[in-house]
């Protein structure tokens, strides 16, 4: 016991010899006015764009970020809680642009905007600071897209491929499901060398706590990242949150790992930095939006990128999501963040309504990397669905006539009901690839033409129950390899007939 | 148009260079009816502040606060003001200084918008965070 009173003593001892009490010269000002998070402040002739301020205040440091630089004054935006801070309070540059910590640390956690944590399970230990605002690769760091983000959404994996580095936006009205495919997404990273970050924009707490705990329930968490900034938190906050997201994928991408980001969703944040900009005085544009909206979200989705070999090899996947309102695609927002994306999902209410979830709407979707993030095996049955389905489409409005149908037609609609039928999937169950390949296999070699329309969601979860109960080498071949050859689809099919065999 | 504290605080500093007392008098009263016209009275605070700073920055007067634990001596004040006029040559210091029993010992020294806070209370509370990291 002595002995490790003495070791705690001689610890503390060597602690305070190696202090250095050095002098520092700090600029100080004062707070001109403060409301509704929003101070000005005089003095600081020195201060740095989007440098941290901090307010001294009965309760402690309050910290903000300077965001105005006027003639005379200072416009800062208050990141915490702007009541406690008063007119006439000190205000101290501390010469550091916003930073969050970030490192392995931050996997597993649920941390606010400025990196501190949410979930109650400690302090988080940092490797590193990383900048918030950053400037997004350049054209010669960058490589092609060519490796696939596997969603496990059989409608978004067959018909709007998405790839590694990629930025595809999810869009459509409230309730539709689209956090839904966000998180259906992060749960099928898991043995995917994915690392996750997701980031919750003036969502409700309670929302993302059932989300936090689904992820939870289905071992994401392992390498997952939530940053959250609810509805209740402060403007300021909602603005850094998606920038603080990408500042934590950034340190796995420079590490050449490669990481998921979701920005759920754009348009809150979009909100949030209007009633910033509103506050500071800045001139309103269209919507009263600030001129700048478009730029708001092209430099965050600019940093979601493919490096090549020599700036090793990491990428960042982004997928922002966009709420609509009442479908309207066409409103500012919603066509700034399509023109900056590299493709879109749109979910409809109609089809959502009528039982098609996910509600993928495959004519307005659209990936523009394509068929270069598929596999080889997906590429080769999943390459003419979309047209399958945009046929179906307008043979079913055609066939509601009542007409007669030729053979090829009535095959046709046959075919396109059970293509509808395989792409509704429940939340919360990815398929993995080769069960997706498997499935479209059978659909389109003809082997599910037998099989009752309604009975086609049975039969599809009979037929994945049944490849996991054994040990299939094409199905193996087809997870590692993606390759896909004769002897491949003879495999496949030898599969499903035994399969059906077994069923009858 | 909407005049600034600071554009009438300049106006005033600007009407005010090379004049005699007399003449100043008059200035001064001009100036006060045109804050009453323009229904700005109730902003002289914030213009006589803003005319201080264009005045000492004319002047190359730095006002230097000092609040420390207990009466500085004269010693330690020569050896403020070298530092100073090390940064600020040709300035006129002007000095105020504050008791603040808080710091325990040492002094907070503020200059131009700058701080140097050299009290023990401020060493205190670095060594704690230096001994908690």
């Amino acid at each position: 016991m002595s002995n490790t009173k003495d070791y705690i003593i001689e610890a503390i001892k060597e602690k305070i010899e190696n202090f250095e009490a050095e002098a520092k010269i700090e600029s100080v000002g004062r707070v001109l006015k403060v409301s509704d998070g929003i101070a000005l402040v005089s003095g600081l002739s020195d201060v740095m764009m989007s440098e941290i301020l901090e307010f001294s205040t009965d309760q402690g440091i309050v910290k903000g970020v300077a965001l105005n630089l006027e003639e005379t004054q200072i416009g800062v935006i208050i990141l915490g809680d702007y009541i406690l801070v008063k007119e006439g309070a000190e205000v101290k540059g501390t010469g550091r642009i916003l930073e969050v910590p970030v490192g392995e640390a931050m996997i597993g956690r649920v941390v606010n905007a400025l990196g501190e944590p949410l979930d109650g399970q400690g302090t988080i230990k940092a490797t590193a600071y990383y900048p918030v605002e950053k400037i997004a690769p350049g054209v010669i760091a960058r490589q092609s897209v060519h490796e696939p983000v596997q969603t496990g959404i059989k409608a978004i994996d067959s018909m709007i491929p998405i790839g590694r580095g990629q930025r595809e936006l999810i869009i459509g009205d409230r309730q539709i499901g689209k956090t839904a495919i966000a998180i259906d997404t992060i749960i099928n990273q898991k043995g995917q060398n994915m690392k996750c970050v997701y980031v919750a924009i003036g969502q409700k707490e309670s929302k993302i706590a059932n989300i936090v705990a689904k992820l939870e329930e289905a071992g994401a968490m392992e390498y997952t990242t939530v940053v959250l900034a609810g509805s209740s938190h402060p403007a300021p906050l909602l603005y850094i949150a998606p920038y603080t997201g990408s500042a934590i994928a950034e340190y796995f991408l420079d590490k050449g790992e490669d990481v998921l980001i979701i920005y759920d969703d754009l348009s809150k944040h979009a909100n949030a930095y209007r009633e910033i900009s509103l506050l500071l005085r800045r001139p309103p544009g269209r919507e009263a939006y600030p001129g700048d909206v478009f730029y708001l979200h092209s430099r965050l989705l600019e940093r979601a990128c493919k490096l090549n070999k020599d700036f090793g090899g990491g990428s960042i996947t982004a997928l922002p999501i966009i709420e609509t309102q009442a479908g309207d695609v066409s409103a500012y927002i919603p066509t700034n963040v399509i023109s900056i994306t590299d493709g879109q999902i749109y979910l409809e209410p109609d089809l959502f309504y009528q039982g098609n979830r996910p509600a993928v709407n495959a004519g307005l979707s659209v990936s523009r990397v394509g068929s270069s993030a598929q596999i080889k095996a997906m590429k080769k049955v999943a390459g003419k669905l979309r047209i399958e389905a945009a046929q179906y489409r307008e043979l079913a409005a055609f066939a509601q006539f009542g007409s007669d149908l030729d053979e090829e037609t009535k095959k046709k609609l046959e075919r396109g009901k059970r293509l509808y039928e395989i792409f509704k999937q429940e939340q919360y169950s990815p398929l993995a690839v080769e069960n997706q390949v498997l499935v479209f296999y059978a659909l389109i070699s003809g082997l599910l033409d037998d099989v009752e329309v309604k009975e086609i969601i049975n039969f599809e979860k009979d037929l994945v129950n049944y490849v996991s109960l054994g040990q299939y080498d094409v199905l193996e071949k087809i997870k590692t390899s993606g390759d896909w050859n004769e002897e491949i689809e003879k495999s496949l099919a030898e599969l499903i007939n035994n399969f059906k065999k077994s069923r009858a | 148009m909407k005049v600034s504290d600071s554009q009438y605080a300049i106006s005033l500093f600007e009407a005010t260079v090379g004049k005699s007392k007399k003449d100043l008098n008059k200035v001064v009263d001009n100036f006060f009816n045109i804050l009453a016209t323009d229904n700005v009275l109730n902003h002289w605070p914030k213009i006589a502040a803003e005319f201080r700073k264009k005045y000492n920055q004319a002047n190359k007067i730095i006002e230097v606060e000092v609040i420390s634990a207990k009466k500085m001596d004269s010693e330690t004040k020569a050896a403020i003001e070298d530092r100073i006029k090390n940064d600020y040559p040709d300035a006129t210091l002007e000095w105020s200084e504050k008791i603040k029993k808080s710091l325990i010992g040492g002094a907070i020294i503020r200059y131009n918008g700058q701080e140097i806070n050299l009290s023990i209370e401020n060493n205190l509370k670095k060594m704690s965070k230096h001994l908690v990291s």
